[in-house]
Formats: C-alpha cells, structure tokens, sequence
C-alpha cells in the first residue's frame, strides 16, 4: 500500500527511525549478492537517516495496513526551524478572485443560478467548436455519453460516464473553460453551462435549478466508481538472474 | 523544432537505414559534422572536406546526407570520404589529416549573450505528440536517446501543458497561502528568495509517460516511448518552510495547489507529502525555470507522477479533504478492467530504459559497445539495474554511475561485445526499498489493459544481424 493521508502519530515517528534499517535488511535479502555501489549506497543511507534524525518532526510515509511497504527514507532538505516572518498577512479580500474551488460537498460554490435551458444558449456561443453540437463530436474532449462502457474493451471516460461529483464540473468550467477564454463567464452562466452538460448526459431536467445546494446534491452514474488506497505494489516480480 | 530527423546520431552510433545514412559513414559524417576529432586506429582524422559549405538550415546536416546518398557517394571506401573503421573492421581508408578551416581562421565573437547548442546538433530537440488536437492542451518528449548523464538540459525538459504556456511577470505574480491555517499569507517572489533556499536533483514523470507501449511494441523510438521523463537540480524552498509561516490547523490533511495559467491547474496533495520533501522551486539548473516548466514558480514533489508538480504555482490552499479537481478524476486516475479506477495514485515505480543502443540507431560492426541506460524511483534510490543480452534468460548488475540519489535519473552502463548476432536487450530496476520493474505481462494481469497512466514495464530493444535496433515484445 502507497499511504497518501497519513496524519503524524507517534507509531510514524517511530517508523522513520527504524525505516532506515528495515529496508536496509529488505534491500540485503531482496539483492543477494552486492555491488560496491549498493554498499556506497547504503552508507549515504545511513548517512541520511542521521540527518533525517536531526531534523524537525514530520509525518512519516507509513505502511498501510497489514502490508509492510516502506518508502525509502528522504533527506529531508533544509526546513527552517522557526517562523521567519516572511509574506503579508492578508484576508480573502485580498484573495477572493483566486479562491474559485468547489469541494464535493459544496463548500466554494458561490451565490447564482441557471438552468439547462439557459445553457443551452451559452453552449452554442461558446463551446460548440470545440466539443460538437450534442457533446459528442469533438474534435476536444466528448462530453457526453460512455454510460455503462467502462469494463468493456472500449471505454468511453465522459462527464456522464465518469465523473464522480458535479461540484467538479462546476469547478472546472468556471476555473478552465472556455478554452481561449477561461474565467470570463459569471457564474449565472456557469451554473447554466453545468445544467445543460449534465442534461446532454441525462443526469439532471432541462429546468432543474443549478444552484449552491443543488449542484453537489447531483448523484453521479459513476458516483462509486473510484479506489482511493493506492492498491500498488500490484505486481511482483522475483529479480530472476539464472535460466529465466 | 527542428525536423523530426535522425536520432541517436552520437557518438559511436550511426543511424539506421531509411534515415538515408549508410552505415560507416554516417559515422564519418557525423564525427565530421560535429567538428569532433576521432582516432581509428590510433590514428587522428579530421574531416575538412565536409565542412567546406557549412549548411545554413537547421536541418541541412540530414538533407546533405540524403543528397549524398542520391549521388552515390556513401558507397563504403569512396574516395570522397574518410570511413570510420572500428578495429577488425575490413573498409579501412585512412588518408592523411589536413589542417581544417576552423583552425586556419579566427572563431566567432566572444560574448552571446546567452549561448546556445551547436548547429550541429539542431537534430536533437524535443518531439510534439501527434495524439493531441490541440497545440495548447498536449505535450513534447525528451530526446533521451540523445542524451548524456542525469540531469536534462533545460530546453529540452518535455512538456504538458493544459492551456498553453502563460507569459507571467515575476514581479506581479504572487503566491497566496490560506485555508485551515492560523494566518492567510501572500508572498512576493522576492519574499520566497529571502527563505533558506535548498537545492535537489528529482526526476521528473509525466503518469503517461509510456503509455503507448502498453497494449504492444508501437516500434517508436525511445523518445516517444520514454521521453516524458527529465531531471533536473531544482532550486527553491521546502514546502514545510512556507506553511510553518502560516501555522497549519490541525485539520489540515489535504492542500489544493493551483496554477495561474489559463488552466488554472489544480491537484490536491496529502500535507503528509507536503511536510516530508515537497519543494516550491524558482529555478532548475542553475538558472529560472523556463515559462514552459513553471517560471516563475512551481511545485516539486519528489516522486510523484508530474501533474502534481503544478507549474506557475499561486495559491495553496489547506482542507480537511481532497478537492477531487477534473484532473484527479477525469484525468489522472487509473481505469481498471472491472470499470472501478484508481484514484490519487501518485505514485510513480521503480522504472528503467536502454537508451543506447535503441530504436533509430545503428550498431556499426562486431565488437565493443557500452549499453547504458537510465532508471529511477518515486520509491527513494536505484539499488541495481540488471539488463538481459538474451531476451530476458540471463541477467547481470549493471554498473551504476555515481551520484546515485533518491527520486532522482541514475545512469547505468554495461560493457558488451556483440557478435553480430539477433538478440533482445532490456533492462530491469530494482529501488532500494526491494521493488522489482515489472514486466508489461505482470502488470496486464494486475490492472488490465484500460489503464493510461503509471505504465513501468520491462521495455525490450531487439537488435537484428545488420546492427538495426526494432522494439519488441519483453
Ligand atoms: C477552443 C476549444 C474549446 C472551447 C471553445 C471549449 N473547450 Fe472545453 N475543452 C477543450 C479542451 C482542449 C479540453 C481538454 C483540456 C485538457 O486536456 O486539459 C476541454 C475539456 C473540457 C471538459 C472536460 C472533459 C473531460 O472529460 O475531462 C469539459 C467538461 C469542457 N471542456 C466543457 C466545455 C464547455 C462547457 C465549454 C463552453 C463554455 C467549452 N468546454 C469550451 C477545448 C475547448
């Protein structure tokens, strides 16, 4: 298991220490015989693990569960051990413009609304070149269709067909497109634009109201579609030196 | 770009036919093109009729070969030209050296204000992806095969981009730092040179990287198969450093890094990876990072497969949960054969290429070659690179060039001595932490054949009886 949310805990720090050594054992038994450069490696190893001892605490890669997958121990560079004072504290109103990200259970969608049907209008003016008039033409990315595709031979990765939350949809279109011109739209018309692709992928009514609350309410196809532990190492080859 | 012409045109390597080189000559000509001086025999030969009209175009070595061929003048021992002979070789006419142009004149000017490679060397230059429609949203490869040591130069660090290159001014561009921490922040660029600067040498994957080998050999070189990989030493501050300023509330587990270019390009990464090495670089290789990698400012996240390492970084952002921006749903996640994907991982394995000799190059004749290649690991440090001379039967440690660092390109040589004879060439990766490159089988069998991303297969170069290189099967 690759960990990618761990949280420091004591058990971790515990674990960088001892890291060091444990794949310094799994290095020896996995290698057989050694080179000079692995045993110049391992001395910078344990070199690093000194310098890794002296500095500050950090949340360590742990090894996910009940499956021993150490990361190698990092150098970790020059972290300075003090607050500098350095940058300008400032408050959202110096940063409102930028802050343009919706999480899946709503938080960042802003005030407005639309519908498909207004949408509709926008798509023609504004996506049509790029996506085709149903959304499946191209020549960029198809926007629609793929539903039930994606464990056959040919899978067709689509907002209908793929993509877990709305609220990302939104997120996007107002972050990235159109294309030649992002950031350009209000967010009315983006509320809209959302409406009329989830309509083309039949996901939501032409007259469904688009909103702050009802954008992250949208159940997706594909909702429950997605592994987020890093199931690797998946594969395990033995290293074979002989007669192979 | 120059024309994609020839590649692997270095060195000891000639190119192979249907590039319109002859085989010795190529050699001849391209030891003479590049000004080099090469001993055959003991003996020092210069090349002063090749360089009489020197060609103005970037691609004029290339076309004056295929003149050439059309006027037959490669046939091996043609009196126009000196034949480079390798040692037992039997086309062997040396002619005495004479004193070449270049050392009976004065050179150019000194002081270009900012110098550039030989002309001769205008056919090493990155390649653009024919499987995009877009010239904006699509990327270039590395010329890895033309190549020497770990560190890539930086013009030709390969390329993704989601919508285009911006043109940023460094002196109006800011990085703001806000979310769940104790005081949102914004910094000038001068104020992130102030920090304690830290400076790393890390391999940098796109997740794509070789994703076209996955379904079988496409016969490409090792530029299209594995040029979306390059190394750098990137210059900056550690992440950790930054967000000490700002204090992080405890339930920061997750930050958003997003970009300022028309994309405004977005990942969210784990805090855990945030505080272990992650970098927010201004410069790679000595000098600022260049617009198409980030200028003025980017991400470094050792390791992990190149999207996350968001270019013209603005703003951090620190939550409790992950964003699930359209990169890390629609793009960068991993379609298994049940229809469920994988989603953040980021990782990218241990992974290993020959890169001399491979596709689009030529062995001479019999004899002494050096196969050298590169590896790396998201892991933490190459411990062996084994290669194969027989298809995968045999295996033996390969040399491994120092300095060999953690998340970083390791150069690895063997000697060998061919005896004109077919056989398959490959090269297996072994991280410190015990993980083996797989083979495409072993990784086919574990996720199936919709996968795009993190593909680190065994990669096999067959080298024929007439010294052509073709890629097969491993
Ligand atoms: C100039 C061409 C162009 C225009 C106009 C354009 N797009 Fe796009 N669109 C693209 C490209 C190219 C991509 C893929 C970008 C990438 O590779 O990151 C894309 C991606 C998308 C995606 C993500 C698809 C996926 O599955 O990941 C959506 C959704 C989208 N566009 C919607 C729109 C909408 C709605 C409009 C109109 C407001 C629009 N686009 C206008 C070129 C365009």
């Amino acid at each position: 298991m690759y960990p990618h949310n761990n949280q420091p805990t004591a058990a971790a720090l515990v674990v960088t220490l001892f890291l060091p050594l444990f794949s310094l054992v799994l290095l020896t038994l996995a290698c057989g015989q050694k080179t000079d450069d692995q045993n110049a490696t391992e001395k910078q190893d344990k070199a690093g693990a000194e310098a890794q001892e002296q500095s500050s605490p950090k949340p360590a890669p742990a090894t996910g569960a009940g499956q021993a997958r150490p990361t190698a121990p990092t150098r970790t560079p020059g972290v300075s051990g003090e607050r500098l004072g350095l940058g300008t504290p400032v408050g959202p109103e110096v940063y409102a413009a930028w802050d343009i990200d919706v999480m899946p259970d709503g938080r960042g969608l802003p005030p407005g609304s639309g519908t498909a049907k207004k949408g509709a209008k926008l798509y023609k003016k504004y996506c049509v070149a790029c996506h085709g008039a149903t959304g499946k033409e191209g020549p960029m990315d198809k926007l629609v269709g793929g539903i039930g595709s994606l464990a056959t031979a040919s899978p067709l990765q689509t907002v209908g067909s793929y993509w877990p939350y709305a609220t990302t949809l939104f997120d996007y279109l107002r972050r990235s497109m159109p294309m030649q011109a992002p950031q350009t739209l209000s967010n009315d018309e983006i509320y809209s634009l959302t409406g009329y692709v989830l309509f083309l992928n039949e996901i939501v009514g032409e007259d469904e109201v688009m909103n702050s609350t009802s954008v992250a309410a949208v159940k997706m196809p594909n909702r429950n579609g997605f592994i987020t532990a890093d199931s690797r190492p998946d594969t395990a080859n033995d290293a074979c030196m002989n007669d192979c | 770009m120059p024309a994609p012409v020839a590649t692997g045109l270095i060195g000891m390597w000639g190119s192979a036919p249907g590039d319109g080189v002859a085989v010795g000559q190529a050699d001849a000509m391209l030891h003479c093109g590049g000004s080099r001086v090469v001993t055959s025999g003991g003996e020092t030969v210069s090349c002063a009729t090749m360089t009489k009209k020197p060609s103005p175009s970037p691609s004029a070595p290339a076309v004056s070969r295929r003149r050439m061929l059309k006027a037959g003048l490669v046939a091996a021992g043609s009196t126009s030209m000196v034949a480079m002979a390798a040692h037992g070789d039997s086309k062997k006419v040396i002619r005495p050296l004479d004193v070449p142009p270049w050392t009976k004149s004065e050179g150019r000017n000194t002081g270009a204000a900012y110098g550039l490679p030989s002309r001769y060397e205008k056919h090493v230059g990155r390649m653009l992806t024919k499987n995009s429609p877009t010239k904006t949203a699509s990327w270039s490869f590395t010329p890895i095969g033309d190549l020497h040591g770990m560190v890539t130069p930086n013009g030709l660090i390969f390329e993704r981009h989601h919508a285009g290159i911006p043109d940023i001014d460094p002196a109006k561009h800011r990085l703001v730092v806000h979310g769940d921490v104790d005081q949102s922040l914004m910094f000038t660029m001068n104020d992130l040179k102030r920090f304690p600067a830290v400076s790393r040498f890390y391999f940098l994957e796109c997740s794509g990287n070789t994703y076209m080998e996955w379904r079988q050999p496409t016969g490409g070189t090792v530029q299209w198969t594995h040029g979306l990989i390059s190394c750098c030493q990137w210059t900056g501050v550690p992440l950790a450093s930054i967000l000490r300023e700002a204090g992080m509330k405890p339930s920061a587990r997750w930050l958003l890094a997003e970009g300022a270019d028309g994309a405004a390009m977005t990942r969210s990464i784990p805090v855990s990876k945030a505080m272990d090495d992650v970098l927010v670089v201004y410069a790679q290789n000595g000098e600022m990072l260049r617009p198409e990698h980030g200028y003025p400012l980017r991400l470094i996240v050792p390791g992990w497969e190149g999207n996350v390492n968001v270019k013209w970084l603005r703003r951090i952002k620190l939550a409790d949960k992950p964003f699930h921006t359209r990169q890390e749903t629609s793009k960068y996640t991993d379609l298994q054969a049940d229809g469920r994907a994988r989603q953040f991982s980021f990782l990218m394995e241990a992974k290993s290429v020959i890169t001399t000799p491979s596709v689009g190059q030529r062995l001479d004749s019999r004899g002494f070659y050096e196969i050298r290649g590169l590896a790396w690991s998201g892991l933490g440090r190459i411990a062996r690179v084994d290669v194969s001379l027989d298809g995968g039967r045999n295996w033996q440690p390969a040399q491994l060039d120092e300095p060999v660092l953690p998340k970083c390109l390791t150069v690895f040589r063997m000697p060998w001595r061919w005896n004109g004879d077919r056989t398959a060439i490959m090269s297996r990766a072994i991280d410190e932490t015990g993980y083996v490159q797989p083979t495409r089988k072993q990784i086919v069998a574990a996720r199936g054949n919709n996968f795009w991303n993190h593909y680190n297969g065994i990669q096999a170069w067959q080298v024929e009886t007439d010294g052509t290189v073709t890629n097969v099967p491993a």
